[in-house]
Formats: C-alpha cells, sequence, structure tokens
C-alpha cells in the first residue's frame, strides 16, 4: 500500500479519537496487545500510552518499517515491537489480552476477515480477550443510486451489449460520497461480535425497511458500524463525514416505485464456504408482490474450471503459470540469486526472453512474499 | 450434470412414472447461468454448491417455472435440437431426477 494512504488515515481526526478514547477504556495497566495491520502503529502506541506492558504491532506491508521509526522517536520501542509478516507466521509467542483491528470491508462479512479472526481466535488471543472493535453490525437503507453500472446505449460503438446484463444486476461495489440518497431510515440488518468464535457468526440478515418518502428504489445501501468499546462508535452512513470505511450498494436490477411508508423486506445471505467462511452473497428485496434477486455468484466473470479451482475436492492440473511458480520456488534455497534462478530457467522456457523470464521470477518471489497470510 | 445413460434408464423410467402429471419447478434462490458458449452451471446458495450443465440440462432448467410437466418439458428439449437425439426422454427424466435429488426442484 502506498504510503499516502496510510498519511491520509491520519487525517481522519474522528476515527483516530475514536480509537484513541477505546484503547484508553480497554487496554489495562500490563496488558499484551496485538495490533494487527498496525500501518504506522498508531494504535499499538496508543495502547502504550494506555499501560500496556507489551504490543506486538504486526502488518505484511512494508509500512511497518516506517512505523518502527515512529515507535523509536516516540521513545516506545521497548515496549511496542514491530513485526513485518501475516499471521499466523508472525504471532506472539504467547496469547494476547487485548486485539486491535480495523480494516473491514464496507459490506462487514468477507471471508479475508472471517479467516483473519478463526485465526486470531484460536492462536493468537486469550479465551477472555478483549477485542477493539468489540463488535459491528451492518446496517441496511433503501437507496436510490446515482452510480449503479448501467448498460452502454444500445448499438453504441456498433456493437451489442446485453450480456453484460447479469453481470451489473449481480455486482455489489462501493458507494460514492455524494451518489446514493437513502429513501429511509438504516436498520440493522446482523450483529457480529468479535469475541464470539466465527462459526457463530451469522452467516446473513433479514430485516422490513420502510421508505420515509415515495421514490425509486434500485439499491439497497449497506455499511457499518463499529462499537469499539462502551459508548464509542464509528458510524459509516453514506454522506457521513469521517465515514472512514465507506458503503456497498447491492443493485436491484430493476426499480421498486415505492409510496411512502411502503415496507420492503430484505433478505441477505451468504454461502458457506467448506470450512464455514462466508463465500457468495445473495439476496432477495421483497416489495408486494414484486421480489427481485441476485447473488454475486451470477456477476463473477468465470468458466467451469475457474469455479473448480475454489474447490478443496478438486485436483489441479498445473499449467504453464502454475509450473514456473513451482519451479521457482524449488531453485529458491538462499544460495541462487534471482538472475540465477531466472537463467536456470531459461532452456525449460524458450517463450520468454531472457530479460522477461528475469522479471517474471521476481515477480513470482515477490508475491509468494506478499501473499502468504491473512492480514 | 450430464443426462444419465444405460445401467440407470430402469431407474430413470420407474422414478419418472411417479411424476407424470406434477410439475416441476425451479428453487427460487437458485442461481442458474451462463458460463461460456458450451458451459451453464447452476448455484446452490445453501450448499454451496455448483453443479454444471450441458445444454439439455439447461433447457430443461428454464423451463422448471410450475407450468410444465415431464412430457412437456420432454417435448420442448426435443425441439430445440435438429435432429433431436433419440435419447431425449430418458435424457431428461435423468435431469430432472437429479435436480430433484439435488434439491434443486420442488414438484407442484
Amino acid at each position: 500500500m502506498d504510503l499516502s494512504y496510510y498519511h491520509s488515515l491520519l487525517l481522519q481526526p474522528k476515527r483516530l479519537d475514536a480509537f484513541r478514547r477505546a484503547i484508553h477504556q480497554v487496554v489495562r495497566p500490563g496488558d499484551q496487545v496485538l495490533d494487527v495491520g498496525t500501518g504506522l502503529g498508531t494504535y499499538a502506541m496508543f495502547a502504550a500510552e494506555a499501560g500496556a506492558a507489551k504490543i506486538y504491532a504486526v502488518d505484511g506491508d512494508p509500512v511497518i518499517h516506517v512505523a518502527t521509526d515512529l515507535v523509536r522517536s516516540n521513545g516506545l520501542a521497548d515496549r511496542v515491537e514491530c513485526r513485518r509478516g501475516w499471521l499466523p507466521e508472525v504471532r506472539p509467542a504467547t496469547p494476547s489480552d487485548v486485539v486491535i483491528f480495523e480494516d473491514f470491508v464496507p459490506g462487514l462479512v468477507h471471508p479475508r476477515t472471517w479467516r483473519l479472526y478463526h485465526e486470531l481466535q484460536a492462536t493468537c488471543a486469550r479465551p477472555d480477550a478483549r477485542w477493539i472493535p468489540g463488535r459491528a453490525t451492518l446496517r441496511l437503507a433503501l437507496a436510490h443510486s446515482r452510480d449503479l453500472l448501467t448498460l452502454p446505449a444500445p448499438g453504441i460503438h456498433g456493437l451489442r451489449w446485453e450480456s453484460l446484463t447479469p453481470y451489473l444486476e449481480n455486482l455489489p461495489r462501493c458507494g460514492g460520497r455524494e451518489t446514493e440518497t437513502l429513501l429511509g431510515e438504516p436498520v440493522d440488518g446482523l450483529t457480529v461480535v468479535f469475541h464470539q468464535p466465527v462459526a457463530d457468526w451469522p452467516t446473513g440478515g433479514r430485516a422490513t425497511l420502510r421508505a420515509s418518502v415515495a421514490g425509486s428504489v434500485n439499491a439497497i445501501a449497506m455499511w457499518h458500524v463499529l462499537e469499539l468499546a462502551q459508548g464509542i462508535a464509528l458510524d459509516n452512513a453514506p454522506g457521513r463525514a469521517n465515514a472512514s470505511w465507506g458503503h456497498m450498494v447491492i443493485p436491484l436490477g430493476e426499480s421498486l416505485a415505492v409510496a411512502e411508508g411502503a415496507a420492503i423486506d430484505v433478505d441477505l445471505r451468504w454461502s458457506a464456504a467448506y470450512d464455514g467462511q462466508p463465500s457468495w452473497l445473495g439476496w432477495s428485496v421483497t416489495h408486494g408482490d414484486q421480489t427481485v434477486r441476485g447473488n454475486e455468484f451470477a456477476g463473477f466473470p468465470a468458466r467451469q474450471d475457474d469455479i473448480a479451482w475454489g474447490s478443496p475436492e478438486v485436483r489441479p492440473q498445473p499449467g504453464p503459470g502454475l509450473a514456473l511458480v513451482r519451479d521457482v520456488i524449488g531453485l529458491t534455497n538462499g544460495s541462487r540469486t534471482a538472475s540465477e534462478i531466472a537463467a536456470a530457467l531459461e532452456t525449460r522456457y524458450p517463450a520468454y526472453s531472457p530479460a522477461a523470464l528475469k522479471r517474471r521470477v521476481l515477480d513470482v518471489l515477490r508475491a509468494v512474499r506478499a501473499t502468504a497470510g491473512d492480514t | 450434470m450430464a443426462a444419465a445413460r444405460g445401467a440407470d434408464h430402469a431407474e430413470a423410467y420407474t422414478w419418472a412414472m411417479s411424476h407424470t402429471t406434477e410439475r416441476p419447478c425451479a428453487r427460487p434462490d437458485v442461481v442458474f447461468r451462463r458460463l461460456a458458449d458450451d458451459e451453464w452451471a447452476l448455484f446452490d446458495p445453501e450448499a454451496n454448491r455448483v453443479h454444471a450443465l450441458n445444454l439439455a440440462a439447461a433447457i430443461v432448467w428454464e423451463h422448471c417455472d410450475g407450468s410444465l410437466d415431464v412430457a412437456g418439458i420432454a417435448e420442448t428439449v426435443r425441439s430445440s435440437f435438429t435432429p433431436p437425439p433419440s435419447t431425449i426422454d430418458d435424457d431428461v427424466r435423468a435431469v430432472l431426477q437429479r435436480l430433484t435429488d439435488e434439491g434443486l426442484v420442488t414438484w407442484t
């Protein structure tokens, strides 16, 4: 991640102030704290300020080197230990009393989040650990979006575009700051309590939304409210200042004309993958006798073999790309340079020029280093 | 979900005899989509399972709307092929049996 992203977080005083107050409320003197995805180490340093005896600040991004500098220059290096890497490999030797994490997707429920918490609960946190945030609620609201993906005009560029329709109508996406008008009060869709085992987390939610004005509903807006600690919450409602995590819009495909006071039933359901982690999001939106359904699966460009690769039952065949990765890793033993690895593979991969093969080897090594975990 | 052949014939026929007047109806939450020119798939969000369909099975699925019985669907599939394969009736029965066994269709 570019450093400008982490710098931009410093320009969100409401977010930082809320986390600082929450950390001071939750962290007790002598605690061991784990700050997952620490970025610049800000929350780790807040935890030190709150009296934690030991703080592990973990990030897989090179930004951790900047965090290390900041920790040192703030005189906290004796208590804050910055570790570059991914969980669970870089987890502390002992489970922590407090876990801090904030890198949620706007829609809250996500396989990456599920996997991370699964690992945190199993190996990084004490059974009675305190979590910041402690819980998060996904809120839903009727919306009219001016930014839904729509088909190009018929015949534009001399081509037919209708085949795009199922993709566009089944693709939840991040909303813009000024592009959604809410047509009713938000309602809680589901709540995740982070100290509860991930197996007990909700995999869907239902809500009845009421239109506060007559209008054309073409999307359901959803966002999360993070409850950092008792009485400290961050709400990401569309258009709200400091809604740092943003919101999502679920397209309805066809607009629903609703009268003031009309009730619309929304049912969200994530399919559970082989190990319980959430996968495809499906939705059903009912207004009177009209029901609009959608599912991310229908908006995912794929053929059967692409889908099969997501299954633990498949017996994958190494194609050319995978074979190269395998060969690069097979030659990676600490004694060869990347150039030597590329040179050793030149006769096996004649389609690559020597320079292109060297770049590819470096790409493989970077990719493997950067994707070995869940944070 | 390729059509059953040979040894499955008797079982499929027996099964079909118990569904002569009923009409199959697709579960509304099951996602049907075309993946490529010759690939279709059903996604069952409850079971998180994907079922690959051939052309005949895809046509069967598209007509599981509660308006046609087995014979009506077989006739529709038959009219989609030129010339129609001789195994159409068996294929349709086998597909419907599989869809039923997987809980993807109900009967009305």
